[in-house]
């Protein structure tokens, strides 16, 4: 049933019986209701408050901590800019840049080997019920210590790890590859194997959502396999790949445990660099670091929305 | 006292067994360092129980004293694990005061901030770290002075461990250094040779171990080995080692990013496990570590060293401070830390640790007990205690004036 706010004692009354909701309210309340400006502020406010307190309320700690003055043992509240100025004077810029092109680098290998893990499950496979079971295979990492589970790569990539004893045994090579561990190489699968779920499951839930007539209609019309993933399968599941994206860059911004147990300090991102400031009592830097962190993913977002639409996400 | 069951089999393989499954257990307390990068801990909030108000008092297990403050049935204790002996029933038995221990990080940072801007000294009883923070918490008025010289066990202490230095503000004792250690290199005698033939932390930087030796991720004991390395050798002007000023930061940092970029070191290492596999796995053959790390290798059965150094170890130790709480329950944290001082705890503390502990009651005590090795006890402590006592040694400060620009150019350099 329709309700006409502006007319709030005539549409409603049918046969003499009224059937709006407001109307059987209490006359006291019944004004709060009808006016759609208090009524839409009094259906929002449950969530802005739950929004404010568990989002926005230690995010403006962070800003506020990032332009304290620093003091021996802590911060003083008050406004200085030196914590920034200690952030962009260091070398802490560069690794800022380096998280970012980390960033970006994990999203591309989530999307070269996770696009086709979810292509399979949610395409090809949709009909099996294997599928479902497989693809929490995916899930189960996450039961157990994130820190045992980097380690465990040191089993693998070690000089005489699981990969080096088989390229000796093949001979292959003649002595261990070094680079294999405590470098960049060993950052990057470390974080591939942490972040790949992130983007095959949002993936994989897009394109399981995809209609069989609009996949039967493709290949009807002469669209190859090929044709129809470019024209039909990428475009309609851009919404999960583009959560996905977000979710590993994001996540690539907060890691601080792979660079440190796999890099062997060859490799450092951000994440590790807020840890040691406040583990040296420097909260105010670590909150600088932490807010500039946070202004580039927004502005990533709005140039995003403001190049392709976040809008328009999903069409074909 | 009750004897420790976990050593009741006191044979050395017994003990080899324990100490290197304790020393995770403290390798893990202590992860990271200054450096931060894994460190486990206490928080500030933990091991606050309400129950050792002294709304307790007339229970009937409390100490009530005359001036020593409030009675307690329990005593919070937030320190690093290298002190914990993971079984104070000892202390319980003969007091009737429960502890309640929680972990810290060897995190200086870290302590003086929970100590000084959190409630850790209004929560906790007694907090333990290391020994060269005294100076700074003293003055902050979050710890406060003890009466050791008054304690029972004190007369037995060390002269070492009493003139260690940090612990004394203004002729007043604030701390008993509970458990020390002069830390050097580790290293594989069949990779990098004799002992009688090494005797240098230029074995670290010998272009012979190139990409094959490895530093600690924080700085707490590896700065000032490299700073004594640079020093003996001429190859450095190092106005301070203990206090460093900031040129002497840069020459060490500097000397460090150098080798770095030329691939000397392996990894930056944080971590008990780490720091054992590493060496087990011949990854790196000479690493800046602790010293129960040789233990734990010699019981995989291989042949590693413990370095001598002709430039000095760098020492440290780590003992309890009396919070604001526990100047109000005087008596009672007296009684632990005199309990620290006690036959059970120091023999404990070198056995499973492999640590000096503070005083020669471990020896006896270990004498009469079948739980413990004593002629191990004694040799630990010989070894360690002729370390502080030699010229060449340092006690850096772990929380010097250049604090901040140490913690940056140390970062600067793991990054």
């Amino acid at each position: 049933m329709a309700h006409d706010n502006s007319n709030p004692t005539g549409s409603g009354d049918r046969s003499g019986v009224d059937f709006s909701a407001q109307q059987r309210l209490p006359a006291v309340i019944r004004p709060l209701v009808d006016n759609d400006r208090l009524r839409f502020s009094l259906q929002v406010l449950p969530w802005l408050s739950i929004l404010g307190l568990f989002v926005f309320l230690p995010l403006a700690a962070i800003f506020v901590w990032s332009v304290a003055i620093p003091q021996p043992f802590g911060f003083e509240l008050g406004f200085t800019l030196e914590n920034y100025q200690a952030f962009f004077d260091s070398y802490r810029v560069d690794t800022f840049w380096t998280t970012i092109k980390e960033g970006v680098i994990q999203v591309a290998l989530a999307l070269v080997f996770g696009f086709p893990i979810a292509y399979y499950a949610g395409v090809l496979k949709r009909d099996s019920k294997y599928t479902f079971p497989l693809m929490l295979l995916f899930a189960i990492p996450f039961l157990t210590s994130y820190i045992l589970r980097t380690l465990s790569w040191i089993s693998f990539l070690g000089s005489d790890g699981v990969f080096n004893s088989i390229l000796l045994f093949a001979g292959v090579i003649n002595e261990p590859l070094g680079w294999l561990l405590y470098s960049t190489f060993a950052v990057r699968l470390g974080m591939l194997a942490s972040y790949l779920p992130f983007m095959i499951f949002p993936a994989w839930l897009a394109m399981s959502r995809i209609d069989d007539e609009i996949l039967h209609a493709s290949a009807d019309l002469g669209g190859s396999p090929l044709a129809t993933i470019r024209h039909v399968v990428i475009p309609l599941s851009i919404p999960g790949l583009l959560i996905g994206a977000v979710f590993v860059f994001v996540g690539v911004l907060g890691e601080s445990v792979v660079p440190v147990l796999l890099g062997g300090g060859n490799i450092s991102l951000i994440a590790t660099i807020i840890d040691n400031a406040v583990n040296s009592a420097r909260l105010p830097l670590a909150s600088a670091i932490s807010a500039i962190v946070l202004l580039f993913a927004v502005a990533l977002l709005l140039a995003w929305e403001y190049v392709y639409g976040l809008k328009t996400v999903g069409e074909i | 006292m009750a004897p420790n069951s976990d050593t009741e089999n006191h044979g050395d393989e017994s003990r080899r067994g324990f100490l290197k499954l304790a020393g995770g257990v403290a390798g893990a307390s202590t992860v990271g360092g200054l450096a931060g990068c894994l460190g486990g801990g206490g928080d500030g909030d933990e091991g606050d129980d309400d129950q050792t108000d002294q709304t307790e008092a007339d229970g009937d297990q409390d100490t009530q004293t005359d001036d020593g403050g409030d009675s307690v049935s329990e005593l919070s204790y937030w320190g690093v694990g290298t002190t914990n002996p993971e079984d104070w029933s000892g202390f319980e038995d003969e007091t009737g005061i429960s502890v309640n221990y929680s972990a810290a990080a060897w995190s200086p940072g870290e302590t003086v901030t929970k100590l000084v801007q959190g409630t850790a000294s209004e929560n906790f009883h007694l907090a333990g770290n290391d020994t060269t923070l005294t100076g700074v918490l003293a003055e902050q008025d979050v710890i406060h002075p003890t009466n050791l010289q008054d304690l029972p066990n004190w007369e037995h202490v060390y002269d070492e461990v009493k003139n260690s230095g940090p612990t004394e503000i203004d002729g007043e004792q604030h701390s008993l250094s509970s458990v020390q250690n002069g830390d050097s290199v580790a290293y594989l005698t069949d990779e990098v040779g004799d002992p009688g033939s090494i005797d240098s932390y230029g074995i670290l930087f010998d272009e012979e171990f190139k990409g094959k030796t490895s530093l600690e991720a924080g700085w707490a004991t590896a700065f000032h080995k490299v700073a004594l390395y640079l020093q003996h050798n001429n190859m450095a002007d190092i106005e301070n080692i203990e206090d460093p000023t900031e040129d002497d930061i840069d020459a060490v940092v500097d000397f460090l990013l150098e080798q770095k970029n030329d691939g000397q070191f392996r990894t930056f290492w944080s971590g008990w496990q780490t720091a054992v596999n590493l060496l087990s796995k011949k990854e790196v053959v000479a690493m800046d570590t602790w010293e129960p790390v040789v233990f734990a290798l010699r019981d995989e059965g291989m042949n590693a060293e413990y370095l001598e150094p002709k430039e000095g170890y760098s020492l440290w130790a780590i003992g309890p401070w009396l919070t604001n709480k526990g100047a109000e329950n005087r008596d009672a944290a007296e009684d632990l830390v005199n309990w620290m001082m006690g036959g059970w705890y120091n023999a404990q503390i070198t056995t499973i640790r492999g640590y000096l502990s503070s005083s020669e009651l471990g020896i006896d005590y270990a004498e009469d007990s079948e739980d413990f090795d004593a002629e191990f006890i004694e040799q630990r402590h010989e070894e360690v205690r002729s370390r502080f006592s030699d010229d060449v040694s340092v006690f850096g400060n772990r929380y010097p004036e250049t604090f901040s620009y140490m913690n940056s150019q140390w970062n600067r350099l793991t990054s």
